[in-house]
């Protein structure tokens, strides 16, 4: 080995690979860490750390590798010790076979997995400070006072939420304005451009009959979209009369053909579409 | 799967082997010295050769063969030479002078002879030579019992083999060509070209009656050695420099990848410098191990199939010892079939 | 326009054969109140007057004899006489009751029709004997053809409207038809004989029966207007029954030669037929009570499990027959006073006092209340008729009997009333057939039990009860479905004499459905839509395998594997692997979601299709298997290489690009191993010699591990 120096660099693999020698030190329970140096495929040289026990495994073997099990070493290796030497055998890292005829797809997705556990297991964080660009949080940022105010504007432009695009031409009337498209129609809207095409009616329902009961008992083959039993105002008692949106007019249908007529909770119950209000 | 990383020779490596029972690898490369590891963990038991040793090769060693006893070791250098090393102590006992650097070495299967590949240089054809191997003494005859020249009209052999009972001797051409000579005789008895480009390798099956040949127009065949019928290809998507067959499992393991000096980037991905597992039966690719920064130039796998080396042109050997899911992975037609298989002799 | 009035008819242009057929008129009719009396005593001429007068005296208790004409010759009397009736109906009736009479020890009458005398009357019938001609046998399509499918698939009929089909049930594919859907095929239904080897039509003319590999008309069972029909569980017997009594068409007429029945089934309605032969075995009256009933108690015939006698239930009688000659056991219907149901065992008992290997014929029947005498379930032993267990029952409103599928228990579901008589609650009576003089175990239950089924093969039962509070609000879901298996009382036994236990109990359902895998193992219970709740399927497994399976106190380990919708649902049925549940909506019950849905035995749905106008689904039955049970362990044992090969069948079935390169890689893998093998023959010639064996030894080794692994950038 003596002679790497007087070897001219003619490998092109050998040119990068120049990394310090592995350091190993042993440790109290009888594990060693060794330290060594590696060269990732992004170009960057990596610390690699482990720990390593060396346990002595018994094995059946072949009398004549037995023998060669306790051959004295020789040529280059004569004065070394035994047991693997760190600067001639290394552990790799791990590395995946994945056999299938789909072997593509599979190193995809294992290869996709552990991107997402390294990036779990990140031990340094990079943490970068919007104000100066530093190694800490943008609030714990000497330069705070200094820089802020300009960043800030800056950061805020972009961070702030949309601005609705009916402020752009089309008028939107005040108490609309500011709703985000998922918020629940306003009270008050109207009625009248509501689909109750799948609405049915249901009368003579029972008092004690309420919208859960409903849903849970009647109507649970149903897919619903909306339950109302009608109750009085003051006393909060159901007047017997429920509407109840279905998913299609055909589930609504099927619900008039299998309930009208019949009876529930010792009421004969009536199913009939929804009409309009006049 | 942790790969043992062996990091004994400093340049590119030429050849890797196993030894009967796998216990040892044996490992060539372009830096003048043979290293022989234990294959389990990876240790260097010791070198054919080095710094100090005055029977040292001179020149790259193209290539290193043991004979079954694990006694003999035998290289090929690009120094015009090929050597005979005891492997324990790794004492130098005979050196053939040759022509032209020797590009493959062999033992016979009763070990009693050797195969050294010379190439086309200088004037000189490149041949096969046949030498005897003495064991009970250290004489050694350097006259070859037969040496088949590179016959008219052929390219240059590049690599050579023996097949079943020392019967036949296979050699693979610089042009794809695969020939068939008698081991006895030396007669041309048959060839066939599967390949557009040169043999980089040569690998028989354990019962040395069907092999390997890898190309490096980027694919490999398996081909029967009494008919010479290429039975199976291999289509690769880079040149391909190496073709072991798996013992215990049907699956042929190529190595290769783009040309040294045609990666300009050091991406492992863009060289394709992979171990590619093929299907030997099914010819389907199924599967890649990444690990060499360059090409791989040799494959081999433990006679037992529990292993494989790839040496590569990064001058690393990487030594795999495979995992449960590898012995467990089968086709689905195959499980069909062996379970019929087993339906019907139950 | 022209009426009626102005069609002018040529009746001589008419032919009227039909209804001279039916009104013509009997020309023997005159001797009809006439009947013959032969075998009685030689008397000598003085004695004639008191044998006619006790003869007349005994012929008077059938009807009113006019006169007894008693031919003398020789000074004595000849034997015979003639009986004159007062009508021909009482001349009937003598010969009904009277035929075969015993006088006395040495004397027996033979009662005949007068007129029968001149139809068989020498001149008629030959002296000599001509045999029987023999028809020449009739191949038919082998009979179990279907058992022989390569893939074990099971078939299923499909009723549609007018149309029915056989298909195969392929899974998720569109099933297979076995033969073209046939339009008309029935006029009702179709049912598959209890081994599957026949199908079933209904037709006005009677009931076909259709086998084989193409489903050809095997048989015809002329019985005008036949409704119900049923087996006897070998499949040698078919029963059916029609509103229409059986009118037999007089002598020499034309149609009498293709009616199958005698003079003696004139006015029947129930008809047992020999299905191998297509000709009725026996023929009965329905039993008065039974005329005006609306519902039809079904079937009227119930058969012991080998075919080897069929019973059926009279007012205070049981009368069993026996089906190789189908005449009364012993002669005589067994009286049991006030007797409600019976059942037969479905399968030979082994009493634990008989030592008799192939077990014995059992029938369980039960009585109701009585002035004096308690409600009872008895045993009865056939052909002995001893009875060889009852059990005393209180308050009994209702009994259902229910066999184990082994014969080895019988549990009787008894509903008894609250004192109040308002509400009732069930009791479960176990009778242990196999143990020595049968113990009985009781189990009382505060609700009333809708449902109960025994596993197949096993000792385990699932019931579905509800609390009779007097609140039977369909809506509300107050079904409790409870799983039982007999306690174990130590050491992993069960105890001869059985506790049952409730292992699992899932209360506030609907289901009103119990269905047992044919296998056992797995249940599926169903919910057939009421009032107010969607059908619903929820799978069982009682015996799912779990690492952590707890030590239980029975023999279960329950798990619910599945649960599916479907909201017309009215009725589920296993095919008879146990692999697949149907669930289908049958036009029959509603119009609701018509269709069927086919679910793997976990609950996976398979296949669905919502067909207009579907009617029904029935699964082929299979017979039982005749593999042994070595054959049995040996297909256990290989049960992966079976489930590969149907896995590489599906994949196959799935994707016509997969079944090509599945086939491909067989073809090169057959190729690869033809060579090697060729190869190996030619190794033994090349001398390839092997090496010798080297005995391995134990060494030791460094290895390295590494337990952890940190990288860093190294900046």
């Amino acid at each position: 080995m003596a002679d790497i120096a007087s070897q001219p660099v003619a490998n092109w693999a050998d040119s990068e690979n120049e990394l310090p020698v592995p350091v190993i030190t042993k440790n109290a329970d009888g594990t060693k860490t060794v330290v060594s140096f590696r060269v990732g495929p992004d170009g960057k040289k990596y610390k690699v750390i482990q720990k390593v026990r060396e346990t002595i495994v018994k094995e059946t073997v072949h009398p004549a590798v037995a023998a060669r099990k306790q051959w004295t070493k020789f040529g280059e290796e004569r004065d070394s010790a035994p047991g693997p030497d760190m600067r001639t055998t290394q552990i790799g890292e791990d590395v995946q076979l994945n056999l299938g005829t789909a072997w593509k797809d599979l190193e995809k997705e294992a290869e996709e997995k552990k991107a997402e556990e390294s990036a779990k297991n990140a031990t340094t964080q990079r943490i970068k400070c919007r104000t100066c660009g530093g190694d800490h949080f943008t609030s714990k940022c000497p330069f705070k006072d200094t820089l802020g105010v300009d960043s800030e504007a800056n950061a805020a432009a972009p961070s702030a939420t949309p601005e609705p695009e009916a402020n752009s031409s089309v008028f939107v009337p005040p108490h609309l304005r500011n709703r985000k498209p998922g918020d629940a129609p306003a009270v008050g809207r109207g009625y009248e451009d509501r689909d109750d095409s799948t609405t049915l009616r249901i009368t003579q329902l029972n008092e004690i009959v309420d919208e859960d009961t409903l849903r849970d008992e009647l109507l649970r083959p149903f897919m619903l979209k909306r339950v109302t039993v009608v109750k009085d105002r003051m006393t909060g008692r159901s007047k017997g009369v429920a509407y109840v949106s279905f998913m299609s007019v055909d589930q609504a249908q099927a619900a008039i053909d299998r309930f009208d007529g019949k009876g529930y909770h010792n009421l004969i119950i009536h199913l009939e579409f929804s009409k309009p209000k006049k | 799967m942790r790969p043992l990383m062996l990091k004994g020779h400093e340049r590119s490596l030429t050849q890797v082997k196993y030894n009967k029972e796998g216990d040892l690898i044996f490992s060539v490369a372009k830096d003048k010295v043979a290293s022989i590891w234990y294959s389990s963990n990876g240790e260097r038991v010791g070198t054919l050769g080095g710094v100090g040793n005055p029977d040292s090769h001179i020149g790259t060693i193209w290539s290193i063969d043991v004979d079954i006893k694990t006694n003999y070791a035998v290289t090929g250098s690009a120094d015009f030479s090929a050597k005979l090393w005891r492997v324990q102590g790794g004492a130098c006992l005979h050196t053939w002078k040759t022509n032209t650097p020797v590009r493959r070495v062999a033992f016979s299967p009763d070990n009693s002879k050797l195969i050294v590949v010379t190439a086309e240089t200088m004037g000189f054809k490149g041949a096969i030579s046949v030498y005897p191997i003495n064991y009970t003494s250290t004489d050694q005859s350097d006259e070859p019992l037969l040496t088949i020249e590179t016959r008219e009209g052929a390219s240059v052999v590049t690599v050579a083999g023996w097949a079943y009972n020392g019967k036949y001797i296979i050699a693979g051409h610089n042009d794809g060509t695969v020939s068939k000579y008698d081991a006895e005789t030396g007669e041309f008895l048959a060839d066939v070209r599967p390949h557009e480009l040169n043999i980089t390798d040569l690998q028989f099956a354990d019962d040395l009656t069907y092999f390997l040949v890898s190309s490096k127009d980027k694919s490999a065949s398996l081909i029967d050695v009494d008919t010479l019928t290429v039975r199976k290809v291999f289509e690769a998507d880079a040149p391909m420099n190496s073709a072991a067959f798996t013992p215990v499992k049907d699956f042929v393991i190529l190595g290769g990848g783009q040309e040294a000096r045609d990666v300009t980037t050091t991406s492992s991905r863009q060289g394709k410098f992979e171990a590619r597992f093929f299907h030997k039966i099914f010819q389907d690719e199924i599967g890649r191990v990444k690990g060499h920064f360059g090409p791989l130039n040799y494959v081999a796998v433990h006679p037992a199939g529990t292993s494989y080396a790839s040496g590569g042109e990064d001058g690393y050997i990487r030594v795999h010892h495979f995992e449960k899911s590898y012995f467990d992975f089968k086709y689905d037609v195959e499980r069909t079939a062996e379970a019929q298989h087993q339906k019907i002799s139950a | 326009m022209t009426s009626i009035e102005d069609i002018e008819i040529d009746v001589s242009q008419i032919d009227f054969s039909d209804l001279d057929e039916q009104f013509a008129v009997e020309t023997s009719a005159g001797y009809d109140h006439y009947v013959v009396v032969d075998g009685a005593p030689v008397a000598p001429e003085s004695k004639a007057p008191v044998l006619v007068k006790v003869l007349s005296k005994l012929f008077n208790t059938v009807g009113t004899v006019s006169n007894v004409e008693m031919p003398i010759e020789d000074g004595k009397t000849k034997g015979f006489l003639f009986v004159e009736f007062s009508s021909a109906a009482e001349a009937e009736e003598a010969i009904k009751k009277l035929n075969g009479k015993k006088l006395d020890q040495k004397h027996r009458l033979f009662v005949n029709r007068l007129s029968d005398i001149e139809k068989y009357s020498a001149d008629k019938v030959s002296d000599e004997f001509v045999s029987p001609l023999v028809p020449e046998f009739e191949e038919t399509d082998y009979l179990r053809s279907w058992l022989q499918d390569y893939q074990g698939r099971d078939q299923f009929i499909l009723q549609k409207g007018d149309i029915v089909g056989a298909f195969w049930n392929k899974k998720k594919e569109q099933p297979e038809p076995v033969v073209e859907p046939r339009t008309q095929w029935t006029n009702s239904f179709v049912r598959f004989s209890p081994k599957g080897s026949y199908l079933f039509s209904l037709h006005p003319q009677g009931v076909q029966a259709w086998g084989g590999p193409e489903f050809s008309r095997m048989k015809r069972f002329p019985q005008f207007q036949a409704r119900l029909i049923d087996f006897s569980p070998c499949e040698k017997f078919l029963v059916t029954l029609s509103p229409e009594p059986i009118s037999v068409p007089p002598e020499n007429h034309p149609r009498r030669s293709a009616c199958p029945f005698g003079a003696e089934s004139e006015g029947h309605k129930l008809v047992i037929w020999e299905i191998a032969t297509g000709l009725p075995a026996r023929t009965f009256r329905l039993p008065d009570h039974l005329e005006k009933e609306k519902k039809m108690p079904w079937p009227l015939v119930k058969w012991s499990h080998d075919d080897k006698y069929a019973a059926r239930l009279g007012p205070d009688a049981l009368a069993i027959y026996e089906t190789e000659t189908f005449g009364l056991l012993d002669k005589k219907t067994i009286k049991i006073d006030g007797i409600v149901d019976f059942e037969w065992s479905p399968a030979p008992v082994h009493l634990a006092k008989t030592a008799n290997s192939a077990g014995e014929h059992v029938l369980a029947y039960w009585t109701p209340e009585s002035t004096n005498q308690t409600a009872r379930v008895s045993l009865m032993q056939v052909p002995s008729k001893e009875v060889l267990r009852t059990s005393n029952l209180f308050h009994v409103s209702e009994c259902r009997l229910h066999w184990q599928d082994e014969g080895k228990f019988l549990c009787v579901k008894v509903d008894r009333h609250t004192k109040s008589k308002k509400t009732l609650f069930s009791n479960l009576e176990f009778f242990s057939l196999t143990e020595k003089d049968i113990p009985v175990e009781k189990m009382e239950l505060k609700e009333k039990i809708n449902n109960f089924a025994w596993e197949p093969k096993s000792d385990r039962f699932a019931i579905i009860s509800r609390l009779d509070n007097g609140n039977l609000n369909p809506a509300v879901p107050k079904n409790t479905i409870s799983f039982y298996a007999p306690e174990i009382e130590s050491k992993g036994k069960i105890a001869a004499l059985r506790k049952w236990k409730a292992f699992k109990t899932i209360e506030n359902k609907h289901s009103n459905m119990l269905s047992w895998s044919p296998k056992g193992r797995f249940i599926a219970t169903g919910t057939v839509p009421e009032q107010g709740h969607a059908g619903e399927i929820d799978f069982f497994d009682m015996d799912y395998e779990e690492a952590n399976k707890e030590k239980n106190d029975v023999n279960a380990n329950f798990k619910q594997i599945g649960h599916q919708e479907f909201f017309g649902l009215s009725d589920i049925s296993w095919d008879p692997s146990g692999r697949f549940v149907a669930g289908w909506s049958s036009l029959w019950h509603h119009k609701i979601e018509n269709g069927y849905k086919i679910f793997s035995f976990a609950g996976q749905l398979t296949r669905e299709e919502l067909i207009e106008e579907f009617k029904d689904f029935r699964w082929r039955p299979r017979p039982a298997s005749l593999l042994s049970a070595a054959d049995r362990k040996k297909v256990r044992k290989s049960l992966k290489a079976y489930s590969l090969e149907f896995e590489e069948t599906d994949a196959m079935e799935a994707d016509a690009a997969t079944r090509e390169i599945i086939l491909a890689r067989h073809a090169l893998l057959d190729e690869w191993k033809a060579w090697r093998a060729e190869v190996e023959v030619q190794k033994a010639q090349w001398a390839i010699v092997g090496e010798d064996e080297v005995k391995p030894i134990v060494i030791e080794e460094i290895r390295e591990e590494i337990l952890e692994q940190k990288e860093e950038l190294v900046v």
